[in-house]
């Protein structure tokens, strides 16, 4: 945990790694506060996501970096420069709105070209640069149209198209997915992810979609009321959250509180009994549902008698709610057809505890 | 409501366009069927010097209401609903008062011991006290401060209409708030503003209370005009042949302007195109 923010230190004092920075960020409503005491910075080229459930404070932390809110206290900086006090027009960002936000009275060309005659670009660059955008999104032949008569994913497309046209020194999406149908959504999250690799832009990005989050991400802030809870690649995130709100958002999981032994055994408060080697103290065991499996003969760890309390059938998988020893697990696992486990079924179950994460109640 | 539109408007209208057809100078007896009220009033400088006169006035306070009125417009339409609530009322208030109250307020105001004179005096900018009233300027003043209320209601619902993020987008495509003003929000409330100046321009041409009383016989306005031929010389087929030629010039000036400026929004055209 030292030995983290440590090497924050010396990444901050290196000039010129972070495009975006963030330093002791906060801000407060009055009395409420929307985001307290942030720091995290954005790399070049990465793609950095601002995760957390709604009110977490994430999308406020975007519209510090794009000018909308003025930050309490802290600063906000793009390329080494304090913009904490700038209008968001002397910002360097390229935004992408929720609701894209086209402008309805123009066309799609114009939408595109805006922020160009805004930066004052000759006519004949501005009109080349614009053909180029819509190419980039693969949209040329709808460059006459008015952005009400383009669908919901073509709208996103250009919004990109136009916020990426000024070459912003930062790409913001604010929930760039969540007005998009569920099918649409995946696709459109490898070709916006295809894109902004393909013009290699530093970019912040806010959901509150954790799979978003994994799939697009290099890496993740993971934010809950105000704060950072946890900062890494998504598989830190997911393989080693550093507190349970972390485990909890990211991914299914069950959450075992209890102590480990001086003999590095895990006892759950219910009474459940893991043996591994984890340091001593109180701590909490995070137990994905991938890491308990039916017992096989030969296998490794130990069988445990588990009672099926709820079955929850997806297709590609079942989803169990177990009581083994008192604690309530789940798990997820294919079972073969017309051999699906029923409620009050026991099964005969193991704990896979090889990459178990224990979180620590104190730090050691 | 056709019915009711039929009954209280066409038929009286007709009847009215009817009357001036007619020969004469006098009430609306006598048969007959001649453009010679048209004919007279066209022919007569002082008429058509009224007319364009009025026209020129009424633009006047259309545009300074515009000018007053969508800054106002705007700031309402960007207040939460509950603050916008009692300032709306405020905006509204005038309109409940009888316009001949708000004139006889006005004329204590402008008079020659009034409000302002007895001000400018006491502060020494004028010597003696002048006389506001009677003038264009007076005359106006009080047909904005009249029509306003028309104006700022109707960019306030058209502005309520355009969601705020277009600014920030804007803004965030590094335009300026004067290049976000010019090139966003006006385009969007365009529709608004025309509505906002259709009434203002038709209240103030047919206006005549006001033009009557504020503007005495030296502000001649062509309501003051109409109402003076029917009700003073009870001239019924002279009164109506002005009332037609107003309704008529009125109309064409106001189809044309919002043919202007529709034209732009159906095709949603900025300055170039690619």
């Amino acid at each position: 945990m030292l030995n983290l923010s440590k090497d924050r230190e010396t990444a901050v004092r290196d000039a010129n790694e972070f495009v975006v920075e963030l330093r002791s960020v906060s801000k407060h409503y009055g009395e409420s506060i929307a985001v307290a005491n942030v720091s995290l910075g954005a790399r070049r080229g990465e793609l950095l996501c601002l995760l957390g459930p709604s009110g977490c404070g994430k999308t406020t932390t975007l519209r510090m970096v794009a000018g909308f809110v003025e930050p309490t206290s802290g600063t906000v900086s793009i390329n080494d420069i304090d913009m904490t006090r700038q209008p968001p027009y002397r910002r360097d960002t390229g935004m992408v709105f929720q609701s894209y936000a086209l402008f309805p009275h123009m066309t799609v060309a114009e939408n595109v070209a805006f922020g160009l005659e805004n930066l004052k670009w000759a006519r004949a660059e501005r009109e080349e640069r614009v053909k180029e955008m819509l190419r980039l999104v693969e949209l040329p032949h709808l460059a006459e149209r008015l952005p009400g008569q383009l669908s919901g994913g073509q709208q996103q497309r250009i919004a990109l198209a136009r916020a990426l046209a000024m070459r912003p020194s930062v790409l913001l999406l604010d929930e760039p997915f969540s007005n998009l149908d569920a099918q649409l959504r995946v696709r459109m999250r490898e070709e916006l992810r295809e894109v902004i690799r393909g013009v290699d832009v530093t970019t912040l990005f806010v959901t509150h979609d954790q799979e978003e989050a994994l799939t697009m991400s290099d890496r993740i802030v993971v934010m809950n009321a105000g704060r950072i809870e946890q900062v890494g690649t998504p598989g830190e995130i997911y393989e080693a959250p550093s507190t349970s709100f972390v485990a909890k958002f990211i991914g299914w999981c069950s959450l075992l509180d209890g102590i480990v032994d001086a003999d590095g055994t895990f006892r759950s408060s219910g009474g459940l009994c893991l043996k591994g080697n984890w340091s001593p103290g109180p701590g909490t065991a995070v137990i994905r549902p991938e890491q308990i499996r039916l017992f096989s003969h030969g296998a490794k760890g130990v069988a445990q008698n588990a009672r099926v309390l709820q079955s929850h059938y997806y297709g590609g998988a079942t989803r169990l709610l177990l009581d083994v020893n008192g604690e309530q697990l789940t798990m997820q696992d294919r079972f073969p057809f017309g051999r699906h486990p029923k409620v009050g079924d026991v099964l005969n179950i193991t704990i896979c505890i090889d990459d178990m994460r224990m979180i620590s109640a104190a730090p050691s | 409501m056709v019915l009711l539109l039929i009954g209280c408007l066409v038929v009286p209208l007709l009847g009215l366009l009817r009357s001036s057809f007619l020969p004469g100078s006098h009430l609306l007896e006598g048969s007959g069927f001649t453009l010679d009220q048209y004919v007279r009033f066209f022919s007569d400088s002082y008429y058509t010097s009224v007319l364009v006169e009025t026209f020129i006035d009424g633009f006047i306070v259309s545009l300074i209401c515009l000018v007053i009125g969508f800054p106002t417009g705007y700031s309402l339409a960007r207040l939460p609903p509950s603050a916008r609530r009692w300032r709306t009322l405020i905006v509204i208030m005038p309109l409940t008062l009888s316009l001949v109250v708000v004139v006889f307020g006005w004329l204590i105001i402008l008079g020659r011991n009034g409000f302002v004179n007895s001000l400018l005096v006491t502060l020494g900018i004028i010597p003696s006290p002048r006389i506001f009233l009677f003038t264009r300027p007076a005359v106006m003043i009080v047909l904005v401060q009249q029509f306003l209320p028309f104006m700022i209601l109707s960019v306030m619902s058209v502005i309520t209409q355009i969601d705020p993020v277009l600014e920030q987008a804007a803004a965030n495509l590094r335009a300026n708030r004067f290049t976000t003003f010019r090139r966003i929000i006006i385009p969007l409330a365009v529709p608004g503003i025309l509505v906002g100046f259709n009434l203002v321009f038709v209240l103030s041409i047919s206006a005549f209370i006001t033009p009557r009383l504020i503007g005495g016989n030296r502000v001649v306005m062509l309501g003051s005009l109409i109402y003076e031929r029917i009700m003073s010389e009870l001239n019924w087929p002279s009164g109506a042949a002005m009332a037609f030629v107003l309704f008529v010039s009125g109309l064409a000036f106001t189809a044309a302007l919002n043919a202007m400026a529709g034209s732009r929004i159906i095709t949603g055209r900025g300055r170039y195109a690619l």
